[in-house]
C-alpha cells in the first residue's frame, strides 16, 4: 500500500512536468517580424520603402563609399589618405584586390536595397488608392536605378560615348528574393548598354510616377547626371534646366549652408541623418574620415584620414570663398588641409545639389552650342559670384570642367567625371582597369556566372 | 505460543538496548608505505549512526555499541579498509594507497557508473589535484590535465571565455564549446555582454567549490545529452557535505603576475633611424614645395601634427600598456552532518588585478548545499549558489582603446605632458586617457540553484526529479570623458547596458538497477528534460555631459540612443539508456534520446540520437591468467548519434526588424529563413583500450576515434544579388579523427612517492562537402578559409617569397609550385599558407611527496600550429608607417646586394606589408602550466588548538613558456575577427605569469 501510494505520488509528479510541454517549443520572436506579416498592409509596405531609405543611407552606400570612393580612387593631386584602414588606402593607391572589404560591402548593400525595392514593387497590390501607389512605386524605382547606376559606374567598364558598350557592366536585379526559392545564383553581368538603359527606364518611369510630388525633382537630378555620364548632353541639360527653373531650390549665400543645415535650399536629393540614425561616427560616416579638428569641449572630432592635397588647394584662387571658408588647417587627430563640407557626424548628406544642375547645364549648353535656361557663361560666373571670385569674360569646356572640379570636389565626381571626360587620374588613362573595382571574391564564389574585370586575380 | 515468542523477542530487544553499552575505541591511521598520518579519514561503525573522522595526526576516538562488528574506514585515494572490532580499545591501521581506481566512481550523464563498467570514452578532472592552484576560471582546470580536450584562453584578458574544443571543431557556424552541466543542470554558456569579445559566465563560478570536472567525449558517453552533445559535454560536480565531524577550512593565498612575454619594439633612436630612411626613400624629403619637405620634422609637424621630433623623448609604450598585476582569495567552507542531513557552506572572495592596465576581476560567491534523508526510500537536498563579478574589463583587440594598441605609438611621444597630463598629441589615440578620464564595469550577479528529490519506490527502482534555475544579471556601465577620443568628440559618452539571462531546467528520471543469478547486472533509465532559456537586455546611450565629474546618463544633455531586446529558446528531451553486464566482463550499453528545440520550425524540431556500445574485460577471462605484470585489460568501442544546435533562437525564420531613418520609422529583412533548417548531426565511432600493468601501478587508455559531422548547420553564402549574403542551412559535412593516449604510472610507492601522468592528443580535422563546392573566405585582413578537403580555418593567401637583393622589393611566389616571383602583390596567386589547428597536444604532470612535503608540476604543450600575425602590417611593416616597429624591422633592405627577410623601407607604399605567409609564424608552444610546492605542519602543539590540518605553499601559473613564436605570447586566437579566425594574434594581450603563496587551515 505504501509503495503503491509512493508510485501515485512520483506519477502525479512526474506527469505535471510532461503535461502541455510540447507546445512550449512554439517560441514567437518578439524582437522582428515575420515575412508573412511584414508586407500585408499599406502602412508595411510603406514600411518596407523606408527600409530600402536605411539601407542606401548606410556607410557602404551614400553614407560614406559613394561619396567617398569616387575622390578616393582618383587621389592623385587631389586627396592624400593617411589612415590606417587598408581597404581605402589600396583604394586610393589604385591597387584593390577582390577581396577588399569596402569592395564587397557597396556591392552586397547596394543590391540589398535593389531587392527591398523588388518586394516593394511587388507588393504594390495592396494600394488601392492611385496616388499612393504611384508614390511609392515611384521612390522604389527612383532607388532601383540609383542604385544599378552606381554599380555600373564603379564596377563596369566606363561607358564609353564613342563606343557600343558591350563592355561588362553589372548584373540587373528586378525580381524579389522574399523566400529561399526564389534565389537566382546564376545570374550574370549585362553589358553597360544594358544597364544604363535599365537605369534609364527605372528613373524614367519613376518621374511618371512622382508628377506633382517633391520627389520628382531628386529623380530628375539623378537622371540628367546618368544621361551626363552617357555624354546625351540635350537631354541631361533639359532636366537641369527644369529643376533650375522651378524655382523650388536656390543658391545659398553661405557656401557652408547646404552642408550644415538640414534640406536647404539648395538640396535636391540628401541622406537625411540624425542622432539616432547615422553613418556612424568612428569608424565610418564622412565627417569621421573626412575632419581633424577640437570641438568645444576640447575633442577630437574625426579621424582625419582624408586630407587635401596642396596641389588641389592652390588651384583655387587665393580669394575663393570654397577655399578660404570651406577649406580648414586641421588641429585635431591629424593636421593638414581638411574640407568643411564633411564636418559634423550628424549632418545630412547632399547627394544633388543646385550647383551640380548650373554645373551641368552650362556644360552640355557649351559643347551643344545652346543657351538653353541661360548661357554657360553666365552659369559659371553665378557660382564663382557666390565663391567671391572675379567672374570671366570667355568661357571655354575646359574652364567648365575646371569649376565644376572646384565646385563639386569631395562630393563624389571627380572619378566619373575624370572617366567621362577622358582626363588621366595621376599618369593613369581614364579607362586602365585598374580604375574599375573587381567584382567581390566573395560574389564570384557562389556564381559561376560572373565573370571578373580585366586585371584582377580571382 | 506465539504471543510468548512474540515478548521473547520484544524482551530482547529491550534488554539489547538497555545492554547496549557503549565504550570508546581510539586508534591511529597512517599510510602503509609511507608511515605517515592520514588526516581526514572517514570511520563508520557498523550497526550504528556513528561516523567520525582522523585529525591532522590521524588519530581518532569512536562510541561504539555491543552489535557493532567493525569499523570501515575510507579515504580518497586509499583502499577501503574493514575492520573487525575485537576486545582492544585501540586500533593501528595502516591504508593502502588504492591503485589507478577501476573501482573508482565517475560521472556519467544522469547517473554515475563504477570506471570499470563504464564503455564510453570519458576524462576526468579532479579539483582536488589543483586546489592551490590560482585558477581565473573553473574550465581552466581542463588544460593539459583532460585528454583529448583542447584549451585556448585566446588572451590574457580576465574575464574573457576560454575556447574549450573536445576532440576538435565539429560545426562550422554553429557553437563549438561543449555543453556544460553543473549537478545535472545544463547551464548557460553564452556571453551576454556588448563587447564584440565574448564574457565569460563561467567565470562566476568558484573553481573551490567544484568536486570534479568530466568530460563526455564520445558519442556513447555524450548521446544521453543527445541532442546537445556533438561537441562533448562537461560535468561539473560541486563539492558535497559529509557526514561527522564538523569541519571548517580556511584557506588564503596572495600573489602576483607578470606577463609571460612582452613585444620588444624598438626605441627612440631606432625608430627615427628606420623611419626617416622610409620616408626618404619614398621621396618625401626634397624642395618640391607642393610635395616634399625639407626636413623630417617639417614632413613629421605636417604629418603628425606633432612637434616632438627633435625632442629627445624615448617613452617606452609597451610597460605603459602592461603592469605587475596581483591577486589574493581568501575562502571558507565548512562542512559536516549526520546520517542524516548533510551539509557544505562556503564563501570565498577573490580579487585580480590583471596584468594589463585597467583589467581587473574580483569575484564574490557564496554556497549553501544540503543533503537530507527524509526516510529510509527519500533523499531531498539542493544547493543554493551566489556570485558576484566587478570585471573592469578591456576593450576588444579591434579597438584603440586597447592597451595593446599602445604599441603603435612611436617612442618619440611622451606619455606625459611636462605638467603630467596624459599626452594627446600622439599618431594614434594615447588610450590611457580612457582610464584617467572614464570607467568601464561590468557586472555580474549569477545564481545556481538547484533542488532534487531521489525516491525508491523498490529497491530496485529509483526515481529523481531535479529542477534547476540559473540566473544571471550583467551590468555594463561604460563613460569616457571629455579627453577621450570616443567620448570627446561628444561632449562625453555614457552607456548602461543591463541583461537578463534567464533559464531554468527540469529533469525527471526512473533508474532500474537490478544483478540476476550473480552475473546478469541489468541497468535501465528513462526520463526527460525540459529547459527553457530567456534573455533579455536594455539599453541607454547618452552624450554631453556637463562635465566629467557627472557619469549617469541622467546628467547627459542628450540621450543618444535606447533599445531593448528579449529571446527565447525551449528544449523538450526523452531518453532512455540501458545497460548490461555479465560476469563484469562483457558490458553493453545503449541510449536513445529525442530532443526537440524551437530553434528549428514546427516540422523539423525533433531529432533523435541513439548510441551503443561494448565493452570486454578480457583480464577477467580465465584464459588471461594471473599475470603479476600485465593485470588489467579491457577493450571498448561505441557508436552513436549526436546533435547540435548551438545557433540563434529563430534562424528557420524570414524576418523584418524595425529602422529608423532619421525619424521615420520602417522596416527591412535582416534575414532570410530556410524552414526545413534542423539539427546537425555528429556520427561517432570510438574504439578503446585500457592497460593496467604491474597491479595497476602503471595504467594506460588509448582512444581512437572518427566524428563526422553532416547536415551542418551552415551560414550558406549566397549571390548577393539576392538582397541577402547569407542563409542559414544544412549543408556540408566535415569530420574529426584522431587518436588519445594517456599515462599514468605511480613511480615510487615507498616513503618517497612520485607518480608520472601522460596525455597527448592527435586530431585531424577536414571540411568534406560545402555548398557546390564553394569555400568561404573574407579574405581582406585575415586568412582562415573553410574549403573542402582543408582543416578547419586554414591559413589561405599569398605566399611571401623574401626580398629582391636587387632592389628591396618584397617577393611574392606568383603560384604554388613557388618558382617565379613576382613583386606585384595582386598579381600572386593565393593559396595554402598555413595551419592554425594544433598537430597534437597534451599534458605532462608529475607528482612528488617525501614526508611533509609535497610537488606538483603539470606542463602542457601544443604543437605544430601556426599563428598569423594579422597586427604584421602595422607593427612587422619596415617602416611604411608611424606605428612603431618591432626590433627584427630594422633588418631592413639598406643596398643592392643585401640578403635580408625586410624588404626597404618606403612610406606609405605597402612594401610587403598586406596579409601573407610573411606574417604567418609556428605557434608550437610547451609550458610550465602549474607548480604547486606544499608542505602540511602536523605537531601536537597545532592538534592541541583543534586545528586539524594546516599547510603552507607556493604556487605559479604559467611559470616558464618555450616557443618560437615572436609575439607575445601564443597561446592566443582573438575572437573578434570572427569564428573561423582561429589562431590570429591582433594586439592580444599575453597571458599571466602568476606566483601565489598561501596557507590553507582546516579546524
Amino acid at each position: 500500500m505504501k509503495n503503491l501510494s509512493k508510485s501515485l505520488y512520483i506519477l502525479v509528479v512526474a506527469s505535471t512536468y510532461l503535461v502541455s510541454c510540447d507546445s512550449k517549443l512554439e517560441i514567437e520572436p518578439r524582437q522582428s517580424i515575420s515575412s508573412e506579416v511584414a508586407l500585408s498592409t499599406q502602412p508595411d509596405v510603406r514600411n518596407a520603402l523606408i527600409g530600402a531609405y536605411t539601407v542606401i543611407a548606410e556607410p557602404a552606400l551614400y553614407g560614406t563609399n559613394l561619396v567617398m570612393i569616387p575622390d578616393l580612387y582618383a587621389s592623385q593631386g587631389y586627396v592624400n589618405w593617411t589612415g590606417t584602414f587598408s581597404t581605402y588606402r589600396d583604394i586610393s593607391n589604385q591597387s584593390i584586390i577582390s577581396t577588399n572589404e569596402d569592395v564587397t560591402r557597396t556591392w552586397t548593400h547596394a543590391y540589398e536595397a535593389i531587392n527591398i525595392t523588388n518586394t516593394v514593387l511587388g507588393a504594390l497590390d495592396v494600394f488601392d488608392d492611385e496616388d499612393d501607389r504611384n508614390e511609392i512605386e515611384g521612390r522604389a524605382l527612383f532607388i532601383r536605378g540609383i542604385m544599378h547606376f552606381e554599380l555600373v559606374r564603379l564596377y563596369g567598364v566606363p561607358f564609353d560615348n564613342n563606343g557600343n558598350n558591350s563592355g561588362l557592366g553589372v548584373p540587373i536585379v528586378t525580381t524579389p528574393v522574399k523566400s529561399v526559392s526564389d534565389i537566382k545564383n546564376d545570374v550574370a553581368r549585362s553589358t553597360v548598354a544594358e544597364v544604363y538603359t535599365a537605369v534609364e527606364n527605372d528613373l524614367k518611369a519613376a518621374a511618371t510616377k512622382l508628377e506633382g510630388t517633391p520627389y520628382l525633382y531628386a529623380v530628375h537630378g539623378m537622371l540628367s547626371r546618368v544621361y551626363l555620364q552617357q555624354s546625351k548632353f540635350n537631354l541631361a541639360r533639359d532636366l537641369a534646366n527644369e529643376i533650375i527653373e522651378s524655382g523650388e531650390f536656390s543658391l545659398a549665400s553661405n557656401l557652408e549652408a547646404p552642408f550644415r543645415t538640414k534640406n536647404s535650399s539648395e538640396g535636391v536629393f540628401e541622406i537625411q541623418q540624425t542622432e539616432q540614425s547615422n553613418a556612424g561616427s568612428s569608424n565610418d560616416g564622412l565627417a569621421t574620415f573626412y575632419s581633424s579638428y577640437v570641438n568645444q569641449t576640447g575633442g577630437d572630432v574625426g579621424r582625419g584620414d582624408l586630407s587635401i592635397n596642396n596641389a588641389f588647394y592652390n588651384s583655387y584662387t587665393s580669394s575663393d570663398k570654397r577655399r578660404t571658408t570651406m577649406i580648414y588647417n586641421g588641429d585635431g587627430a591629424k593636421s593638414g588641409l581638411f574640407t568643411k563640407k564633411w564636418y559634423n557626424y550628424f549632418d545630412n548628406i547632399p547627394i544633388v545639389r543646385l550647383t551640380e544642375l548650373y554645373l551641368t547645364r552650362a556644360e552640355c549648353n557649351f559643347r551643344l552650342n545652346t543657351n538653353i535656361g541661360d548661357s554657360p557663361l553666365n552659369d559659371i560666373n553665378i557660382l564663382r559670384e557666390r565663391a567671391g571670385i572675379d567672374p570671366l569674360t570667355t568661357i571655354t569646356l575646359q574652364a567648365i570642367l575646371n569649376e565644376r572640379d572646384l565646385e563639386l570636389a569631395f562630393e563624389g565626381y571627380r572619378l566619373h567625371d575624370y572617366k567621362r571626360t577622358k582626363r588621366n587620374i595621376g599618369s593613369m588613362a581614364f579607362s586602365d582597369p585598374k580604375l574599375v573595382f573587381p567584382i567581390p571574391y566573395r560574389e564570384r564564389a557562389v556564381n559561376k556566372n560572373l565573370e571578373q574585370n580585366t586585371g584582377y586575380q580571382q | 505460543m506465539r504471543g510468548k515468542l512474540l515478548l521473547l523477542i520484544l524482551f530482547c530487544f529491550i534488554a539489547n538496548l538497555s545492554y547496549a553499552q557503549n565504550r570508546t575505541v581510539s586508534g591511529q591511521v597512517t599510510d602503509a608505505n609511507t608511515k605517515s598520518p592520514i588526516a581526514g579519514v572517514s570511520i563508520k561503525v557498523s550497526q550504528s549512526n556513528n561516523i567520525t573522522q582522523t585529525d591532522a595526526l590521524g588519530r581518532f576516538t569512536t562510541e561504539i555499541g555491543n552489535q557493532s562488528k567493525t569499523l570501515s574506514f575510507s579515504y580518497i585515494g586509499y583502499n577501503t579498509q574493514i575492520v573487525n572490532i575485537t576486545n582492544s580499545d585501540s586500533y593501528q591501521v595502516a591504508m593502502n594507497p588504492s591503485a589507478d581506481n577501476i573501482e573508482e566512481v565517475v560521472v556519467v550523464g544522469y547517473g554515475t557508473q563504477t570506471k570499470k563498467s563504464v564503455t564510453g570514452s570519458t576524462t576526468t578532472v579532479k579539483m582536488n589535484d589543483l586546489e592551490d592552484a590560482p585558477l581565473p576560471t573553473i574550465e581552466s582546470a581542463l588544460q593539459g590535465r583532460a585528454t583529448g580536450v583542447f584549451v585556448n584562453s585566446s588572451s590574457g584578458k580576465l574575464g574573457q571565455a576560454l575556447q574549450i574544443r573536445v576532440r576538435g571543431i565539429s560545426s562550422i557556424t554553429a557553437g563549438n564549446q561543449p555543453l556544460f552541466v553543473i549537478d545535472g543542470v545544463p547551464i548557460i554558456t553564452r556571453d551576454m555582454g556588448t563587447y564584440d569579445e565574448p564574457d565569460n559566465p563561467l567565470a562566476a563560478i568558484n573553481p573551490d567549490d567544484i568536486e570534479s570536472l568530466d568530460v563526455l567525449k564520445d558519442a556513447a558517453a555524450a548521446a544521453i545529452y543527445g541532442a546537445r552533445g556533438s561537441n562533448g559535454v562537461v560535468l561539473i560536480t560541486t563539492k558535497k557535505g559529509k557526514a561527522g565531524r564538523t569541519n571548517i577550512d580556511l584557506s588564503y593565498y596572495g600573489g602576483s603576475s607578470t606577463p609571460t612575454k612582452k613585444g620588444n619594439f624598438l626605441n627612440a633612436t631606432q625608430y627615427k633611424e628606420l623611419l626617416t630612411t622610409s620616408v626618404t626613400n619614398a621621396g618625401y624629403i626634397g624642395s618640391d614645395p607642393d610635395d616634399q619637405y625639407p626636413t623630417m620634422a617639417d614632413f613629421w609637424a605636417d604629418w603628425t601634427g606633432g612637434d616632438d621630433w627633435d625632442q629627445n623623448n624615448n617613452s617606452n609604450w609597451v610597460d605603459a600598456g602592461l603592469k605587475k598585476g596581483n591577486m589574493q582569495q581568501i575562502a571558507l567552507t565548512l562542512n559536516g552532518g549526520n546520517d542524516k542531513t548533510r551539509f557544505i557552506a562556503s564563501g570565498a572572495h577573490n580579487d585580480n588585478k590583471g596584468i594589463i592596465i585597467g583589467n581587473r576581476f574580483v569575484r564574490t560567491s557564496g554556497r549553501l548545499g544540503i543533503d537530507h534523508n527524509v526516510a529510509s526510500w527519500l533523499d531531498f537536498g539542493g544547493n543554493i549558489n551566489l556570485n558576484k563579478i566587478d570585471n573592469y574589463r578591456v576593450s576588444s583587440d579591434n579597438a584603440f582603446s586597447n592597451p595593446l594598441q599602445l604599441n603603435a605609438l612611436p617612442p618619440i611621444h611622451a606619455i606625459r605632458n611636462e605638467d603630467g597630463e596624459l599626452n594627446k598629441n600622439t599618431v594614434y589615440y594615447n588610450n590611457l586617457i580612457d582610464l584617467e578620464n572614464g570607467s568601464n564595469l561590468s557586472n555580474t550577479y549569477r545564481t545556481f540553484s538547484n533542488v532534487y528529490a531521489t525516491a525508491k519506490i523498490t529497491p530496485y527502482l529509483t526515481f529523481r526529479s531535479e529542477y534547476g534555475l540559473d540566473f544571471i544579471n550583467l551590468e555594463e556601465e561604460l563613460f569616457l570623458g571629455s579627453r577621450t577620443q570616443d567620448g570627446g568628440d561628444s561632449g562625453g559618452y555614457g552607456f548602461s547596458y543591463m541583461a537578463k539571462s534567464i533559464n531554468y531546467n527540469t529533469n525527471n528520471t526512473l533508474t532500474y538497477q537490478n544483478t540476476f543469478n550473480e552475473v546478469h547486472k541489468f541497468g535501465a533509465l528513462a526520463g526527460m528534460s525540459y529547459q527553457d532559456g530567456q534573455f533579455r537586455y536594455t539599453q541607454a546611450e547618452g552624450k554631453n555631459f556637463p562635465s566629467d565629474s557627472f557619469r549617469k546618463i541622467a546628467s547627459a544633455a542628450v540621450k543618444s540612443d535606447a533599445s531593448s531586446y528579449e529571446d527565447q529558446f525551449s528544449f523538450l528531451s526523452y531518453f532512455a539508456r540501458v545497460n548490461y553486464s555479465y560476469s563484469d566482463r562483457y558490458l553493453f550499453e545503449a541510449s536513445i534520446r529525442t530532443d526537440g528545440s524551437s530553434r528549428f520550425g514546427s516540422d523539423r524540431q525533433y531529432g533523435t540520437f541513439p548510441a551503443a556500445s561494448l565493452g570486454w574485460i578480457v583480464s577477467e577471462e580465465n584464459f588471461f591468467g594471473d599475470s603479476p605484470t600485465w593485470n588489467y585489460f579491457k577493450l571498448r568501442a561505441s557508436y552513436g548519434l549526436t546533435g547540435n544546435a548551438e545557433i540563434g533562437n529563430y534562424g528557420w525564420r524570414t524576418l523584418y526588424s524595425g529602422v529608423n531613418y532619421a525619424g521615420t520609422p520602417g522596416t527591412k529583412p535582416n534575414q532570410l529563413g530556410d524552414k526545413d533548417l534542423t539539427w546537425e548531426n555528429t556520427a561517432g565511432a570510438n574504439f578503446g583500450v585500457d592497460l593496467g600493468f604491474f597491479n595497476d601501478r602503471l595504467s594506460t587508455t588509448i582512444d581512437l576515434y572518427h566524428k563526422k559531422t553532416t547536415d551542418l548547420l551552415l551560414d550558406v553564402p549566397i549571390v548577393s544579388t539576392s538582397g541577402f549574403t547569407t542563409i542559414l542551412q544544412n549543408y556540408g559535412s566535415l569530420q574529426n579523427k584522431g587518436i588519445e593516449f594517456s599515462f599514468n604510472s605511480r613511480n615510487l610507492v615507498g616513503e618517497f612517492r612520485w607518480s608520472t601522468s601522460f596525455n597527448i592528443a592527435f586530431n585531424q580535422n577536414k571540411i568534406l562537402t560545402l555548398v557546390d563546392g564553394q569555400p568561404i573566405y573574407s579574405g581582406g585582413r585575415y586568412l582562415g578559409r573553410i574549403e573542402e578537403g582543408k582543416p578547419f580555418g586554414y591559413f589561405y593567401g599569398k605566399a611571401y617569397a623574401g626580398v629582391d637583393p636587387d632592389n628591396g622589393d618584397a617577393l611574392y611566389f606568383i603560384d604554388d609550385s613557388k618558382t617565379t616571383t613576382t613583386n606585384d602583390y595582386s598579381e600572386a596567386a593565393d593559396q595554402e599558407i598555413g595551419n592554425p589547428n594544433p598537430k597534437f597536444y597534451g599534458g605532462f604532470g608529475n607528482k612528488f611527496k617525501y614526508k611533509n612535503f609535497d610537488l606538483d608540476i603539470q606542463t602542457q604543450f601544443v604543437y605544430g600550429n601556426d599563428i598569423y600575425n594579422a597586427a604584421g602590417a602595422f607593427q612587422a611593416s619596415n617602416g611604411d608607417y608611424f606605428d612603431n616597429q618591432i626590433v627584427t624591422q630594422m633588418n631592413y633592405w639598406k643596398k643592392p646586394g643585401d640578403i635580408t627577410d625586410i624588404p626597404q623601407p618606403r612610406f606609405d607604399e605597402a612594401n610587403g606589408i598586406r596579409p601573407s605567409s610573411r606574417y604567418i609564424q609556428d605557434g608550437s608552444y610547451f609550458r610550465v602550466k602549474n607548480l604547486i610546492f606544499g608542505y602540511n605542519i602536523l605537531n601536537e602543539w597545532l592538534s592541541k588548538y583543534k586545528v586539524q590540518k594546516a599547510r603552507l605553499f607556493i604556487s605559479a601559473s604559467n611559470l616558464l613558456t618555450l616557443t618560437k613564436y615572436e609575439g607575445y605570447d601564443p597561446e592566443i586566437n582573438t575572437t573578434f575577427a570572427g569564428s573561423y579566425q582561429l589562431g590570429t594574434d591582433f594586439y592580444t594581450p599575453p597571458q599571466a605569469k602568476t606566483i601565489t603563496f598561501g596557507i590553507n587551515v582546516g579546524f
